[in-house]
């Protein structure tokens, strides 16, 4: 990584999780951690720390991983190495991990909603809701990172107008003004970056 | 009536396709020609997810194997191997045609019951 990012305050070497020592899963006995950047550059099972004078050029961090094209391209399209670039910073994403798509709920009463959301180097500044496919959205409740570049908790209490099937979808936006988008973004040869807004199906009964 | 019958078509082919394709419970891979030789000279390093969750075009697979022999000491395969490995990974794994956002899928949606309105 850049040693910019290396030298904040939030660019951890993590020997300790939960007051126990780091998992072996986790990257026992040292791993880095660097959030809100791919998870190639928090390694885990660390033994030593390189400063060089160069992009990394180790196993698996070539060619075409964890890289995205420069430009953006159609869907399908096949990008020579020398066009793709090193993803930095992650786009911003939230979750609903309460409750869980296919739901019933009873009509009447609002349903309550929580989950999380991040934002690569950036703070989540708005998270918002939709039942009617994003026709409208209402804002929802974020509360503040514990620290810099930590998951923000936020919670929503979603109203609907009568029986029927609806989506819950749940949009972020970060402190620089950019959102989730609602559909897949930037097509990319590996996959990268998909921070399309989550949603869930919710049964509303009478 | 020609459209009567495209129509018919259509609606039956999900369906047939669905019958014919069957998954090996242990691996994952579709159960078709050449699945064996992935099982065996695939599986040996990596798990079959590897496989089954890409999609890929012919060249684009045969590329993967030529990365994987050049930086992970995969071995090397005679040709009628290698051709029956690739033409099951561009047969059964090919790029989707769609690449825009799928709906919700069946298995995350309201049960009957509480869609029975």
């Amino acid at each position: 990584m850049p040693l910019h990012k290396a030298l904040e305050d939030e660019s951890m070497i993590v020997w300790a999780m939960n007051g126990e020592p780091l998992p072996l899963l986790h990257g026992y006995p040292l791993r880095m951690l660097c959030a809100g950047w791919p998870a190639s550059v928090s390694g885990k099972w660390l033994t030593k720390i390189m400063i060089r004078d160069r992009v990394h050029d180790g196993e698996k961090m070539l060619g075409q991983s964890y890289r995205v094209p420069c430009k953006p391209v159609a869907p399908g399209t096949s990008v020579a190495d020398e066009d793709m670039c090193i993803i930095e910073s992650m786009p911003v994403k939230s979750l609903m991990t309460y409750p869980k798509s296919g739901v019933s709920h009873a009509a009447g009463a609002p349903l309550d909603i929580r989950g999380h959301a991040w934002a690569g180097d950036q703070s989540v500044a708005e998270i918002l809701t939709s039942i009617d496919f994003g026709a409208t959205w209402q804002v929802a409740k974020i509360e503040k990172a514990a620290n810099r570049l930590a998951w923000q908790h936020w919670s929503a209490s979603v109203d609907f107008p009568g029986p029927g099937y609806y989506e819950v979808w749940a949009r972020a936006v970060d402190s620089n003004g950019n959102s989730q988008p609602v559909i897949l973004p930037g097509w990319n040869p590996r996959g990268y970056l998909n921070n399309a807004c989550h949603r869930i199906a919710v049964g509303v009964t009478a | 009536m020609k459209r009567k019958l495209l129509l018919t078509a259509l609606l039956l082919l999900p369906g047939a396709a669905l019958q014919a394709t069957e998954i090996d419970e242990a691996t994952g891979l579709i159960r078709n020609p050449g699945w064996e030789l992935v099982r065996i000279h695939c599986g040996g390093c990596h798990s079959h997810a590897t496989v089954t969750g890409q999609r890929a075009d012919r060249q684009t697979w045969l590329g993967m194997i030529r990365w994987m022999q050049a930086t992970q000491n995969l071995w090397q395969f005679d040709p009628a191997t290698e051709a029956r490995i690739l033409d099951y990974l561009a047969d059964n794994y090919p790029p989707r045609p769609n690449h825009r956002r799928a709906a919700i899928p069946p298995t995350l949606l309201p049960q009957p019951d509480a869609r029975r309105l």
